[in-house]
């Protein structure tokens, strides 16, 4: 694989990465929709327990806060 | 698998991995996207794979009788049943159901009442673009345009590439299996421009097709009778943007997708709604799909080489069909018809010319082919030609307040609209900048870019428009 692959990967990874941290709600939204199996439990379970987390340290929080205003502000102007 | 959604992420995110892995075993490359093109249509019904392969088979198949037919009869032999079959399969997912009803209704009306069988069948995603792309490879073989591929497997790749599967760009075969002769490479410029688009992309859809289709569009075309004249006429420019931002949108994050793995679409829109003219706006909106229709429709049809009234009759039979292409409903027939009749006046009008004239004929150009268009659009949008008649009448109402537009739905209208009257080689300007910029800004832009996206978008995905086509 040549540099920008690579580049191109790493990108992509973080770009998901900070998706998860920030988005994290969404995580457990999409993980809720999956269809009941043993793997996919598991895949609820983590996506839950990751979201609880993000709300802990407070990244779901931002989140929530930038949603807020920009739901105030397209609903007010 | 819709684009901007969590299993399209990790999806692509392994296939791109796996991909690049395999560059120096290109047959086993070509394989696995294949296998993960299959994987992407059979997300939404595995059944339909079925349906994929057999469109490939019946594609490679054809194309090898062209290729080896000996005389020219029997080319032409090959040919017509390659396009008959394609035809066959498209017409029995998408007109089969509405020709039994069209019939029960018929004999309904001269008092023969019977009970004709319906069939609901499922029209599986992306039949109409991939049947197109098979037409166009057995045709283009036939035209001796390309040669007749050795590998079944390049042909199912071609025909079943994920990133233009579903919803287009109409790829053709000689655009992109030589790409697949070569071994792909990712420059940093095709990066850059790829990861532009996916971004330029996702917000197309996300922001601007969502909020409008949810805040504004669909409450209008929901219950056109009780909206006033105003709200009738924001509410098809509303439509006529978010059909812009929904279908570009698509098209632009296939077109990023496929650059990151090394291959070249060509662009799909243009700055659609800058058109001075109906054709201008065709050499702009779906580039894909009008010019697919102007090789393998008009042109066959004898184009503009008959004469003149042979000339307005082909444009308006290459419309019209274009229409019904869209779907088996009056309101897709009354679109072509309204498309290839303004189409033929302009033709007799202009006569060739176009309308560069001075600033003022320029501007009158375009809004009158904005509007037009936006005619056309009201009838493609509504469920049934009642509801577009009434959509159409409340015009007549002259009724000037504003019930359910806010300024950020308004917003987002006029500033789509400027977007057309920019440079249109910004996005290409801007693929160049992050190109120079290097990874580090790079990966900046587009981690922002996306979590800004994520942000303030509507929390569900609603599909794509031109799914259901």
């Amino acid at each position: 694989m040549n540099t920008t692959v690579w580049q191109t990967l790493i990108i992509m990874l973080v770009a998901m990465v900070f998706l998860a941290v920030f988005n994290s709600s969404s995580l457990q939204t999409w993980s809720f929709d999956l269809q009941p199996s043993p793997v996919n439990d598991v895949i609820s379970l983590n996506a839950e327990r990751w979201h609880i987390l993000m709300e802990e340290v407070g990244a779901a929080g931002i989140t929530e806060a930038i949603r807020e205003t920009f739901s105030e502000m397209t609903g007010a102007f | 698998m819709l684009f901007p959604t969590v299993d399209f992420a990790l999806f692509f995110i392994l296939v791109f991995a796996v991909s690049w892995f395999l560059v120096k075993l290109p047959a086993m490359r070509k394989h696995f996207l294949l296998l993960a093109s299959y994987v992407f249509y059979g997300w939404w019904d595995w059944r339909f794979c079925g349906l994929l392969g057999l469109n490939a088979l019946i594609n490679y198949c054809a194309a090898r009788c062209v290729s080896g037919a000996k005389s020219e009869g029997k080319r032409k032999l090959w040919v017509g049943i390659g396009v008959a079959l394609n035809l066959a399969i498209l017409a029995t997912f998408k007109y089969l159901d509405w020709f039994m009803q069209s019939l029960s209704d018929l004999l309904i009306a001269v008092g023969l009442e019977r009970d004709v069988p319906l069939f609901d069948l499922i029209l599986p995603v992306g039949i109409s673009f991939f049947t197109f792309q098979g037409i166009s490879y057995v045709v283009d073989v036939y035209r001796r345009k390309i040669e007749a591929e050795r590998s079944p497997f390049e042909v199912a790749l071609y025909i079943s590439f994920f990133p233009q599967l579903v919803a287009g760009p109409i790829v053709r075969a000689a655009e992109f299996i030589p790409q697949l002769k070569k071994p792909p490479v990712l420059t940093s410029k095709m990066a850059a421009f790829g990861m532009v688009l996916i971004l330029v992309g996702v917000f197309k859809k996300m922001i601007v097709a969502n909020y409008l289709a949810t805040l504004y569009v669909d409450e209008i075309f929901f219950d056109p009778a009780s909206q006033t004249s105003l709200d009738l006429l924001l509410g098809v420019y509303g439509y006529a943007i978010q059909i812009y931002c929904d279908f570009s949108g698509y098209s632009d994050i296939a077109i990023g997708v496929a650059a990151l793995l090394g291959y070249r679409f060509n662009v799909n829109f243009d700055q659609p709604y800058r058109a001075s003219s109906l054709q201008d706006f065709w050499r702009r909106w779906h580039i894909s799909l009008s010019s697919w229709l102007r090789d393998y429709l008009y042109i066959p049809l004898g184009g503009n080489k008959g004469g003149v009234i042979k000339t307005y009759r082909n444009l308006l039979l290459t419309m019209l069909l274009g229409g019904i292409w869209h779907g088996a409903a009056w309101t897709f027939v009354i679109w072509g018809l309204i498309h290839g009749g303004v189409l033929a006046v302009e033709r007799a009008i202009l006569n060739g010319r176009q309308s560069a004239g001075n600033f003022a004929t320029k501007l009158l150009g375009i809004l009158f082919t904005f509007h037009v268009v936006c005619l056309a659009w009201i009838f493609f949008r509504s469920e049934t030609l009642d509801t577009a008649l009434a959509y159409i009448a409340g015009f007549g109402a002259f009724s000037a307040e504003l019930s359910t537009v806010t300024p950020f739905i308004l917003s987002l209208i006029v500033a789509t609209m400027v977007f057309q009257f920019t440079p249109a080689n910004l996005l290409q300007r801007a693929g160049d900048w992050m190109e120079r910029a290097g990874a580090l800004p790079r990966a900046t832009v587009f981690v922002v870019g996306l979590l800004l996206i994520q942000w303030v978008a509507p929390n569900d995905v609603a599909p794509f428009i031109y799914f259901q086509f």
